[in-house]
């Protein structure tokens, strides 16, 4: 219910509102970007988006080999038996991490997981790649502490990850899987922003 | 008198040179717009930043032996930094910074403890193994720690809580809330909760109060366990699942079934009228529903 | 799926800003030279809806605006005129915003950099009264949801059920966001 003071308060507040311009110059030299964009495709062709996360930019992408990835990766990529020929589809987009609106219907079957589980991992990959790269901005002490932690959720994606695989359809278990990679993303891009002052 | 300023002088010099290596006091200040920004860096020791009701900064504390402190900015938006002599073992710097009660604050620290009171912008605090504490009715908070504890209480309408393997606590009334930890103890005590996300891996996640009506809360876990506390009549509508963990219901008389090929637990239900859907995933940990005192 | 006849295709493919069907029409074979005359005429209130939806973050704002015409490059096939290109771009401009998720990136950007301290409401608007510009602000320091809710509903002008669909919440919960930014929006500039 709302009390008359209050309602004159928002008609002011409205009036105020009206007079705010609803057109504002973008700078300057913003269409150069969009241009050149525009002209390496034609309309109709897919596109992901222009506003790459970190770990997407070329210049982060260290290629050195590294405990934190070897293990993280030989686990994951074990039980999914990369042998079997899984593809490995485009890198994930910011827009597959934890919102806070209600999540749109997700895969209901291993199989539909299955692209957006190598995503999860390719992109773990990369961020554990750029995290190594810093891992000297981190104590020893935090390192550790990381590493712990990556290897709890590794353990709990495995444990989930061959209970799905006995029962393919289970909707709730890949929900859980979906739940574990993003913490595992998530605490990857936080520690490596943290390794940066 | 030649003898006596000679002498004089080397005494001033060792006491120059002795403060040269002990701590160094900090008391500034600079104008600052009432919905401001400041941003502070402080690798060790401790921030803490207090509201209050000037368009001003303030800062006093002490600096550590080799550091040097920094601050500058405009009147919209200003930031302070330690800069220590060797990053990978800064001295402890203590700083009390007071701020207009609306400023936009965003803290980054290592080891430092971050404290903020009376602060009612946006907050986002950033430590790798310190604690971070926030009390007041903050717009929204953000805090992330490795393994550092975040503990917030008030009634911020937007909050996020991550840590890795610190205890996440939060005590008071919020709108959306996430908090998140691998295993370190998820603990919640309010109202007012409308979207809300309590997840763990390994760690223990406890709820204590009550929901909005038409709200989404969702209790994820691996292996920790889930316990909820209600008010006897709340109102909720629980979708609860546990993979190869139990349910122990004290909420209402409903039993729940057993899972899918004889093992785990699952149990849908109304409680008072229902309204606010809360959905519970656990792959191993027990799951518990209880009446709160 | 019935093809419009070719006269009210004509028609409905003319934007509410006067963009012609004829330059939606070569933009859409391909011809980047009509998709920059589109550009022209509608950036304006494509950046004006992405500044105040990012919380008068210039730098995010001027990025979600290439973000969106970028997307309706792409997406220009599909565009076969059943609303007005106007509206079409606000749909995409509104997706877009809600894609990119909470990034330590978007968080930082709504603390002004000291570099830029007159980064919110002053450079680009019109000259305006003080109070325009503390509105701005005010709008801008809104928590992310009743921020969106007002931001579409009283600046835009979309309706409720458009605002809930858009943001994948129920309605009643846009009709309290926007309750709440009203109260807060008072509050702030009573101050």
């Amino acid at each position: 219910m709302i009390d008359p003071t209050e309602e004159e308060k928002f008609a002011e507040l409205n009036a105020l509102v009206r007079q705010l311009p609803r057109e504002i110059d973008p700078p300057a030299d913003a269409w150069m970007s969009i241009r050149s964009e525009i002209d390496k495709t034609r309309p109709g062709e897919s596109y992901t988006g222009t506003r790459r996360a970190i770990w997407q930019r070329p210049m982060f992408l260290a290629a050195a080999a590294v405990a934190l990835v070897a293990v993280s990766s030989i686990m994951t990529a074990a039980v999914l038996g990369w042998d079997a020929g899984i593809t490995r589809p485009r890198i994930v987009t910011a827009s597959q991490r934890p919102q806070s609106k209600p999540q749109e219907p997700g895969p209901a079957t291993l199989a539909e997981f299955a692209s957006v589980e190598n995503d999860y991992i390719s992109t773990a990959n990369q961020l554990s790649a750029v995290l190594e790269s810093e891992s000297n901005t981190l104590s020893p002490e935090t390192v550790a502490k990381l590493k712990e932690s990556l290897r709890i959720i590794d353990a709990a994606i495995i444990e989930a990850r061959r209970a799905l695989a006995a029962d393919p359809g289970n909707r709730a278990l890949i929900d859980m899987l979906n739940t574990s990679y993003n913490q595992k993303l998530d605490l990857l891009r936080r520690t490596t922003e943290m390794g940066r002052s | 008198m030649l003898k006596r300023v000679v002498a004089l002088a080397a005494l001033m010099a060792t006491v120059l040179s002795t403060s040269a290596h002990t701590q160094t006091k900090v008391n500034r200040g600079i104008r600052l717009d009432a919905n401001g920004a400041v941003r502070i860096y402080n690798l060790g020791g401790s921030v803490k930043v207090v509201g209050w009701n000037r368009d001003s900064v303030a800062v006093r504390g002490s600096i550590g032996k080799g550091a040097t402190f920094h601050m500058g900015g405009g009147h919209a938006g200003m930031k302070m930094f330690v800069e220590d002599a060797d990053e990978r073992n800064p001295a402890a710097a203590n700083l009390e910074v007071f701020v207009p009660v609306m400023t936009k604050l965003w803290v980054k620290t290592a080891t430092a403890g971050i404290d903020v009171s009376g602060v009612n912008g946006s907050l986002d605090l950033y430590v790798v193994s310190g604690d971070v504490r926030v009390t007041g009715s903050p717009a929204d908070v953000n805090a992330e720690a490795i393994d550092g504890t975040i503990h917030i209480s008030g009634s911020p309408s937007w909050v996020r809580a991550k840590s890795a393997s610190g205890d996440v606590t939060f005590d008071g009334k919020s709108s959306d809330v996430t908090m998140s930890t691998v295993s370190g103890k998820v603990t919640v005590k309010g109202s007012a909760f409308e979207k809300a996300k309590f997840e763990s891996v390994t760690g223990n996640i406890t709820f204590n109060g009550t929901f909005e009506r038409g709200g989404l809360i969702n209790f994820d876990t691996h292996s920790g366990t889930i316990d909820i506390g209600m008010p006897a009549g709340s109102s909720a509508d629980f979708d609860i699942v546990s993979i190869s963990g139990g349910i122990a219901n004290g909420l209402t008389g409903k039993r729940p079934s057993v899972g899918r090929y004889g093992r785990g637990a699952e149990l849908g239900m109304s409680a008072g009228g229902g309204g606010t859907r809360v959905v519970v995933r656990s792959f191993k940990g027990a799951i518990s529903l209880r009446v709160a005192k | 799926m019935t093809n419009p006849s070719a006269a009210s295709h004509h028609r409905s493919l003319t934007s509410a800003t006067g963009t012609s069907p004829d330059v939606i029409r070569r933009a859409q074979a391909g011809d980047a030279d009509a998709f920059e005359v589109i550009y022209r005429e509608n950036s304006p209130r494509v950046f004006a809806l992405c500044l105040r939806l990012s919380g008068g973050a210039r730098d995010e704002a001027t990025e979600l605006m290439q973000d969106v015409f970028i997307r309706a490059w792409r997406g220009l096939t599909m565009f076969r005129g059943e609303s007005a290109f106007s509206s079409w771009l606000h749909r995409l401009t509104v997706n877009a915003m809600l894609e990119s998720a909470r990034s330590e990136k978007r968080r930082m950007a709504r603390v002004m950099s000291i570099e830029d301290p007159e980064s919110i409401g002053a450079e680009g608007l019109r000259a305006t009264p003080d109070l325009q510009v503390d509105l701005e602000r005010a709008i801008a320091s809104l928590p992310e949801g009743a921020r969106l809710a007002f931001v579409l509903h009283e600046i835009e002008g979309f309706q409720h059920g458009e605002i809930a669909m858009q943001l994948g919440v129920a309605e009643g919960t846009v009709r309290a966001q926007l309750h709440r930014a009203r109260k807060l929006l008072i509050q702030a500039l009573e101050r």
